[in-house]
């Protein structure tokens, strides 16, 4: 179990995501798994991209919707063990630093507890063509 | 920097650069003694000139059938790619330690240089070796006849999305049809129906560019083109048959995991094909339970998850990764995106595309 000031980051150069309209849609190069997340997993994401810490995000969903305080840190809390689990994000090592405290938002939409979805239909087809090695942009 | 090369492409102690040299030198050694294997054609790649040299006729004549709708007369300018490949089954020449692999359904592997601007890859059949900054690629065949049709169809697949990269074309795994230069671009991972309605299309008249790897590029206008990359498709036994147009032209696949027929469109309407076109919406197509094909709008986000895993996964943007996503993405912000949903009455699927072209052009 994650402890909950602790903090989440995206898990290296392997791992992409984007959010737009509030969904999310995360991609992982290493294994060809992507996944998509609703609005509320998306503010999750988003989130974890600023560095914030587990108990802030709960605060952070609490301000933001209409969900109790146990309900929003439980989801935040299994949220955060699948993101793990899934090899998105790793839990930051730095110890006792929280990031940043949850501002003052407009209240959104109905609450909906957040969701992953596993999308696995890549993964088979990495073997086609030899995966290149690290290659970063061209040199000037 | 190796990957999964499973210890058989490596030569212990030879550096990349050495295989380029390697590479370099068996192409030179095989260009000056084989004079009548000689073959060199130009090609416009995503609006820029490309020189290939190739020794061995029937390697040649494999590789330039992919690419033959893009053939143009040699350039007064310098190619921005040159290319050198020779066939060692029809010319006799080798390069030392450098062996085929027995197995072709075996996974190739690339390697590079420590700064990552020389890249080798190395398949059952093929080694080529590519200088990212000087654009010029070598390549050994060990015998054009036992190539794949995944190599048949798409020649130096890996490399040249890596050229196309290099050139701020970003390739993605789409289907690209247009009307005078106006086109629509299809994406979605296989089996969503890029290659029904692209080949649809190109019966009913459209100018045909792909139907699963397009070069997208970002004009000075603010616009998206998108270039063509090759003309081959590969169709399953069943969807086959759902073209009886392309059937005299099917190559059925000869190793197990070949289970498509290849077909070259340059065999079947090339005049048809063509080279680019401006993109002026996006369509994501989708097989459901209907009679006739209907569209529906697409948000971003649904447009970002069918076309992004398949484009950014399977080609060779490990290390730029997140920046190619985000290009990706900032595209599809850009543009207006539909479901194509596909019915069982494909002779309309080219009635929704003029649809979608009449709003959009």
């Amino acid at each position: 179990m994650i402890e909950s000031n602790c903090r989440l980051r995206p898990n290296g150069a392997d791992v992409a995501a984007k959010v737009i309209d509030g969904e999310a849609i995360i991609m992982n190069l290493a294994n060809g798994l992507y996944f998509s997340m609703d609005e509320v997993g998306s503010a999750v994401w988003e989130m974890v991209e600023s560095g914030m810490a587990l108990d802030h995000m709960a605060e952070a969903l609490q301000a933001r919707y209409e969900v109790s305080a146990e309900t929003a840190r439980a989801d935040v809390g299994r949220l955060a063990e699948q993101l793990v689990e899934e090899g998105l994000v790793i839990v930051s090592d730095d110890a006792g630093q929280t990031g940043p405290s949850p501002e003052p938002v407009e209240s959104a939409g109905p609450y909906a507890t957040p969701t992953l979805t596993r999308y696995d239909d890549m993964a088979d087809l990495l073997a086609l063509d030899p995966p290149m090695p690290g290659l970063g942009a061209l040199p000037e | 920097m190796t990957t999964d090369t499973g210890g058989v492409y490596v030569r212990p102690g030879v550096s990349p650069a050495q295989e380029f040299d390697d590479l370099r030198n068996g192409f030179g050694a095989a260009w000056a003694s084989h004079p009548d294997g000689r073959r060199e054609r130009w090609f416009t790649f995503a609006d820029r000139p490309v020189r290939f040299r190739i020794v061995g006729s029937g390697l040649a004549e494999d590789v330039f059938r992919a690419f033959s709708h893009l053939e143009r007369a040699p350039a007064d300018e310098e190619p921005a790619l040159t290319i050198g490949l020779w066939d060692e089954g029809e010319t006799g020449l080798g390069v030392d330690g450098v062996m085929p692999h027995d197995d072709l359904n075996a996974q190739g592997a690339s390697f590079a240089s420590d700064d990552g601007t020389l890249v080798v890859t190395a398949r059952p059949q093929t080694r080529t070796a590519y200088r990212r900054v000087e654009r010029d690629l070598c390549g050994w065949v060990a015998d054009h006849r036992r190539l794949t049709q995944y190599e048949l169809g798409r020649p130096l697949h890996s490399e040249l999305m890596l050229w196309h990269k290099d050139r701020d074309v970003q390739a993605v795994h789409a289907g690209l049809v247009a009307r005078n230069g106006d086109g629509i671009l299809f994406g979605g991972p296989g089996g969503s129906g890029k290659s029904t309605t692209a080949l649809t299309c190109l019966r009913a008249g459209f100018e045909y560019m792909a139907d699963d790897y397009v070069g997208l590029e970002l004009a000075e206008d603010g616009a998206y083109d998108g270039h063509s990359l090759f003309c081959s498709t590969h169709l399953e036994p069943d969807h086959l048959q759902r073209f009886p147009y392309l059937v005299p032209h099917a190559v059925p696949g000869r190793l197990p995991r070949e289970d498509k027929s290849l077909v070259l469109l340059s065999n079947v309407l090339p005049e048809g094909l063509s080279r680019k076109a401006r993109i002026r919406a996006v369509a994501l197509p989708r097989v459901v339970d209907a009679d006739r094909p209907r569209l529906r709008p697409a948000s971003t986000i649904e447009a970002l998850l069918r076309l992004a895993p398949s484009s950014l996964i399977l080609l060779p943007y490990a290390g730029t990764f997140a920046t190619e996503f985000e290009k990706l993405s900032v595209f599809l912000e850009s543009i207006p995106t539909y479901w194509l949903e596909l019915g069982r009455e494909m002779e309309e699927i080219p009635e929704r595309i003029a649809e979608l072209l009449e709003r959009h052009a």
